[in-house]
């Protein structure tokens, strides 16, 4: 085995579970995290040896990721848009986002609990959404999330508190149809 | 009050159900298909190839529309060969 290629089955190892699950979060279905795993290892091969070690080689990872997932995101909304003009009617719509969630890493009796939450992520803006589930999700401290993201710690507190409030706000339309059904 | 904390622990359930999790394992063949992926990335052509190509293909189609457009043309233009048989027929009557 090339040396670059040894290398890469090593940080592969290392960091797929990573990668894999973060791309979860975003993707919310285990077909598309696979695509924007593959993605990620791809671009994490081809640029392993131009990796400068200006940051942790787990916060490179973790920025490709990221974008990788935000672009395949990005993507799949135009193709969306493209192929879905005509207007659905909203039981269509509420199967397709139903039938769409699939987190494997969540407990089988959250799932629905997770379905609403990550439904309700799903519609923050990108570095709201980006902070949000590495604080509350992958659990990092607010220096790290800051280092990933690129910016200062203040920024990243602030996107957080954005994104739980705006997160409860949606949710508060959630919990009346809670009551409703219980 | 009763509905303003129901509601909270509500929420709080539904945020704390992505915390409570486990890593989930890719599949095992996924391993493959990035190798696969990667072998492709190393061995395509460069964009700058694949458009120089289809540039030259383009060009070549449009030359070959415009020469057989031009000929046609010439075909109509040049003179009808002088043709006895069309000429009336010029017996003495």
């Amino acid at each position: 085995m090339s040396q670059p290629l040894e290398r890469f089955e090593k940080i592969y190892t290392e960091y797929r579970l990573l990668v894999y699950n973060l791309a979860l979060h975003y993707a919310n279905n285990i077909e598309d995290a696979e695509e924007i795993t593959q993605n990620a290892f791809v671009k994490i091969y081809l640029k392993l040896e131009k990796f400068e070690h200006k940051s942790e080689l787990k916060t490179w990872i973790y920025r490709i990721t990221i974008n990788e997932s935000l672009d395949f995101l990005r993507k799949k909304k135009a193709k969306k848009y493209f192929f879905n003009y005509l207007p659905k009617n909203p039981d269509q719509k509420e199967l397709e986002r139903a039938s769409n969630f699939e987190h494997p890493g969540i407990l089988l009796e959250r799932q629905e609990d997770a379905r609403i939450l990550f439904e309700a992520i799903n519609t923050l803006a990108e570095n709201q959404k980006t902070a949000f589930l590495l604080s509350k999700v992958e659990l990092l401290s607010n220096p790290e999330i800051a280092e990933i993201m690129q910016t200062s710690v203040s920024a990243v507190e602030s996107l957080v508190f954005r994104a739980k409030s705006t997160l409860r706000e949606k949710l508060k339309e959630k919990f009346k149809e809670y009551r409703k059904n219980n | 009050m009763q509905k303003i904390m129901e509601e909270n622990q509500w929420m709080d359930s539904i945020f704390d159900s992505a915390t409570k999790r486990q890593a989930a394992e890719p599949s095992p063949l996924l391993r493959d298909k990035i190798q696969a992926a990667i072998f492709r990335k190393q061995h395509a052509a460069p964009t700058v190839v694949w458009l120089a190509a289809a540039s030259f293909t383009a060009l070549l189609f449009i030359n070959f529309t415009v020469l057989s457009a031009v000929k046609s043309t010439d075909k109509s233009a040049e003179p009808q060969p002088f043709n006895e048989s069309l000429l009336p027929n010029n017996q003495l009557y």
